[in-house]
């Protein structure tokens, strides 16, 4: 028995590296939970795991937590219910939606290179890193198919955000995944042509801090 | 002994025994039945943290509904600091690590709303039971299993707030109970107001392309093989809908025909088979999902779903063209 902190250091080592034992992980999340140091330690090592990983500019994780958590402690906690809307069997659209959330936009990576072969590669900058370093990136951070080969991961992949979408879908869940198999048929547009009328203004939790 | 005494009273004290008798499983059906519509219709930001293995994602999850509908706003708070944007069927993608946004305009007409309408059955392959109050993200919560009552579908755990009825936690369980896939709010605000700046990106996306789906006339309707069927499914699933469309890895249309139990979803693709190409022949899983492939003459079926090896296997097999 160590001191608690350094326990946690190697159990935090541990999971990051996917070498923790079920039981442990599980152990290791609910003391995440009940514990903020813990947490933000854990994205520390989040951070540090991507930097090795060459993943570039990425945001400041825990310092973006505390920053959210600080305005969300200053504003007024209340509630006010909208409108009326039924949908009976839609039980788990919440669910899906985070789950989808968390996970499509990964699995999105791995879409957008059939896409961009469709138009030859004069006509999209999408994979200006290194291929090598991509796929990296996509070993590291997303689930993988226990059948690993390129192009059954690929089809599987397809398979699966498009499933989302549409099991989702009839859950009246929020429709990331078709955004993803919405690839397939794109051209890749110029903001300033063919962008679709969505205002991109700075503002956000980051540009206040 | 005296110690053990005082446990009991503590327990008996702390449990709400008198009121979850009167709790059945259609009451804990209708609680399910309320959950979505809270999660549409409240203002509310949090953290959610996604875990599936020993993968773990945090979440930010902005969202407001007004007069317009539902906007919202989340961002990846580990890793890449992806963001997903959303304003009722409109959703932007914005991938940092490839410089890229991708927008989907689909309205609801382009996909299929069908449900099967016969649900009542639903009680005969899970069991609802309402299990206590526990706090989770700092709020009290009710505490319900859903049990399935064979091997064809996996159970579910959910934590529902007390108060606002939002689901504040949840857990995929496999035929042991474990928990295969868990999301759950670390902490959660409701307001009566939410700040449209904060749901605007803090992506400029000015540099970044663009992948739209505005010319698109694949998403036209496409005629469709109704002779693919499936004769014999598992017990309790039905089929849902059935579709035709472009996949991105894909250059011929694929049939696709979705099956449900009421809670559990089912996909199978058929497409013509490519000589060239790899396919999945038997098992494949990531996660919770279960895939199962296998040839057909000159097409290849697959199985997708939350569900167990078995389930989509036997989906897979019973598939047919009549």
């Amino acid at each position: 028995m160590g001191s608690p902190m350094i326990q946690h250091d190697e159990r935090l080592s541990a999971f990051v590296d996917g070498e923790l034992e079920q039981v442990e992980a599980d152990r290791l999340i609910s003391d995440m939970l009940s514990n903020p140091e813990l947490r933000s330690r854990w994205l520390r090592y989040q951070r540090a795991g991507s930097a090795l990983r060459h993943e570039g500019d990425i945001s400041s994780a825990a310092d973006l937590l505390a920053g959210v958590q600080a305005r969300l402690a200053s504003e007024p906690t209340l509630f006010a219910p909208q409108h009326r809307r039924r949908h009976l069997s839609a039980t788990f659209k919440q669910v899906a939606g985070m789950a989808i959330a968390a996970t499509v936009a990964a699995v999105a990576v791995l879409m957008i290179q059939p896409a961009e072969k469709a138009f030859g590669p004069g006509a999209s900058q999408v994979a200006k890193a290194p291929v090598a370093e991509q796929q990296e990136w996509l070993r590291v951070n997303t689930a993988r198919w226990s059948d690993d080969r390129p192009a059954v991961v690929m089809k599987l992949n397809s398979y699966l955000v498009n499933h989302n979408g549409y099991s989702t879908a009839v859950r009246g869940t929020m429709p990331y995944a078709p955004i993803v198999t919405a690839g397939n048929n794109a051209r890749p547009a110029r903001p300033d042509e063919d962008a679709p009328a969505i205002e991109y203004l700075p503002g956000g939790d980051n540009a206040s801090r | 002994m005296k110690k053990g005494l005082l446990f009991l009273l503590l327990l008996a004290g702390l449990t709400p025994a008198a009121g979850m008798e009167q709790i059945t499983s259609e009451t804990v059906r209708e609680w399910l039945g309320r959950v979505s519509h809270a999660g549409e219709t409240l203002n509310y930001q949090g953290t959610f943290v996604y875990r599936q293995g020993n993968q773990l994602e945090a979440v930010h999850i902005i969202h407001k509904a007004d007069s317009k509908g539902e906007h919202e706003r989340m961002v990846s708070l580990n890793g890449v600091a992806r963001e997903v944007i959303r304003n009722n069927d409109n959703v932007t993608c914005i991938l940092p690590d490839n410089r890229s946004v991708l927008v989907d305009n689909h309205g609801p007409e382009n996909r299929l709303p069908s449900i099967p309408s016969d649900l009542s059955h639903i009680g005969e392959y899970y069991d609802f039971i309402f299990e206590g109050y526990e706090r989770v993200a700092s709020r009290p919560a009710r505490k319900v299993m859903i049990r399935p009552k064979d091997s064809f579908r996996y159970g579910y755990r959910l934590w529902i707030d007390d108060a606002f009825e939002l689901l504040l936690k949840s857990e995929l369980l496999d035929s042991r109970g474990n928990a295969i896939e868990q999301i759950m709010f670390t902490d959660l605000r409701l307001y009566e107001q939410i700040d449209d700046d904060l749901l605007k990106p803090n992506i400029s996306g000015k540099e970044y392309t663009w992948v739209t789906d505005s010319d698109d006339k694949a998403d036209e309707p496409m005629p469709m093989d109704d002779r693919w069927r499936a004769d014999k499914l598992p017990q309790g699933f039905m089929l849902s809908h059935r579709n035709k469309h472009h996949l991105p890895d894909t250059r011929m249309p694929v049939e696709h025909i979705v099956y449900t139990d009421g809670l559990a979803w089912v996909s199978v693709y058929i497409d013509k088979l490519e000589a060239q190409k790899e396919s999945l022949q038997g098992a494949s899983s990531m996660g919770a999902v279960n895939a199962y492939g296998r040839s057909m003459g000159d097409y290849h079926i697959t199985a997708v779903g939350e569900v167990p090896y078995t389930t989509v296997q036997l989906i897979a097999d019973a598939v047919n063209h009549y």
